[in-house]
C-alpha cells in the first residue's frame, strides 16, 4: 500500500512539473521591460482578440488572453522583445520556442 | 447548550454557505483578484476551489471515523455528509455557470474541450449530477446496495478534479495541498480494510 501511495505521489508531482508551463527568461532589469501597454498593443496588432491581464513570471511577461484563433491561453513573452516563447491552453502546450 | 445551536440543519447550512456569502459580496462589490483578475475570473477560481474543498471534506469523514471511532465531531459530521456533498455540487454548478459565461460561446468551449485541464473538469461535473440527484432517502431505499456503487464514482470525480485543478492552473502546489491529505486518509482506510486485526488495540 505504501508503495502504491509513493508511486502515485511521484506520478502526480512529475505530471505537475511538466504542466507547470513555467518558462525561464534571462534576468533583465525591469527598466528595460516592455510596458504592459506596449505589449498589449503589440499583441492586439498581431491579431489577439483580448489581452486580459499580465504578470511577471520566471523573468518573462505572462499574459492571459485570447489568441487570433479564439483560444483562451496563457502565454510567456520575452519581456524586452515581446517575442512569443510559450503558449498554453488550459495546460495543453500549443507552442514552445526551442532554444 | 452548544448542541442546541449546532445540531439543527440550518447551522451546517450556514457554515457551508459562507464561501457563497463571500462570493456574493465579491460579485456585488466587483472585487478584483489578488493577481488583478477581473471579478468573474476571480469568482470562477474561488467557486471551483470551494467545490473541491467541500467535496474533499465530505470524503474525509469516513476515514476519520475509522481513525477516531469515538470522536463526537466526526460522528456529528457523518450525519451531515449529505448536506456537505450537496454544497460541493452547488458550488460546482456555480463554477460551471461562471465558466460558460466567461467563455461566452459554445465554439470557444468546444475548442478547448479536449485540453486535459478542461475535459477532466466536465467529467467531474457530470459525475456529480447523478450523485446529487440520488442524495436523498428515497434514492437510498430505491437503489439498495447499488447506491454505494453509484456513489463510489466520487473517487473518479476526485481524481478528475485534481487533474483539472493542476492543468487549468499550470500549477501543482495549491491542488496537491488539498488532495494529499485526502490521499493519505484514503490510503489509511484501504490499509485498515486490508488489515482489520492490526488496529485492535487502538
Amino acid at each position: 500500500m505504501k508503495n502504491v501511495l509513493a508511486i502515485t505521489l511521484v506520478l502526480l508531482v512529475s505530471a505537475g512539473a511538466q504542466a507547470s508551463g513555467i518558462y525561464e527568461c534571462d534576468a533583465v532589469d525591469r527598466s528595460e521591460w516592455l510596458t504592459e501597454e506596449r505589449l498589449t498593443q503589440q499583441l492586439i496588432e498581431s491579431g489577439w482578440q483580448e489581452v486580459r491581464r499580465m504578470k511577471p513570471d520566471g523573468g518573462c511577461w505572462e499574459v492571459y488572453g485570447t489568441t487570433p484563433d479564439g483560444q483562451r491561453v496563457e502565454g510567456y513573452f520575452d519581456p524586452v522583445t515581446g517575442e512569443q516563447l510559450l503558449l498554453a491552453q488550459r495546460g495543453r502546450i500549443l507552442f514552445r520556442k526551442e532554444d | 447548550m452548544i448542541r442546541k445551536i449546532v445540531d439543527p440543519p440550518r447551522f451546517i447550512w450556514i457554515i457551508l454557505a459562507l464561501p457563497g456569502f463571500r462570493m456574493t459580496n465579491s460579485l456585488l462589490s466587483g472585487a478584483i483578484g489578488p493577481e488583478g483578475q477581473p471579478t468573474e475570473e476571480y469568482l470562477l477560481h474561488t467557486s471551483g476551489e470551494s467545490a473541491a474543498q467541500i467535496m474533499i471534506l465530505a470524503m474525509m469523514i469516513t476515514p476519520f471515523r475509522m481513525m477516531f471511532p469515538k470522536n463526537k465531531f466526526w460522528a456529528w459530521m457523518l450525519k451531515r455528509r449529505r448536506y456537505i456533498g450537496m454544497a460541493a455540487f452547488v458550488y460546482a454548478v456555480f463554477h460551471t455557470v461562471l465558466y460558460i459565461v466567461d467563455m461566452g460561446t459554445v465554439r470557444a468551449m468546444l475548442n478547448e474541450f479536449t485540453a486535459l485541464g478542461i475535459w477532466t473538469g466536465w467529467l467531474a461535473f457530470f459525475i456529480f449530477i447523478p450523485l446529487a440527484i440520488t442524495s436523498n432517502d428515497f434514492s437510498v431505499r430505491a437503489l439498495g446496495t447499488s447506491w454505494k456503487t453509484v456513489h463510489r464514482f466520487v473517487y473518479v470525480a476526485a481524481i478528475a478534479t485534481l487533474v483539472h485543478w493542476i492543468f487549468v492552473h499550470n500549477n501543482i502546489g495549491p491542488a496537491l495541498a488539498r488532495f494529499v491529505p485526502l490521499a493519505l486518509l484514503e490510503g489509511y482506510r484501504i490499509w485498515r480494510t486490508m488489515n482489520p486485526k492490526s488496529m485492535a488495540g487502538a
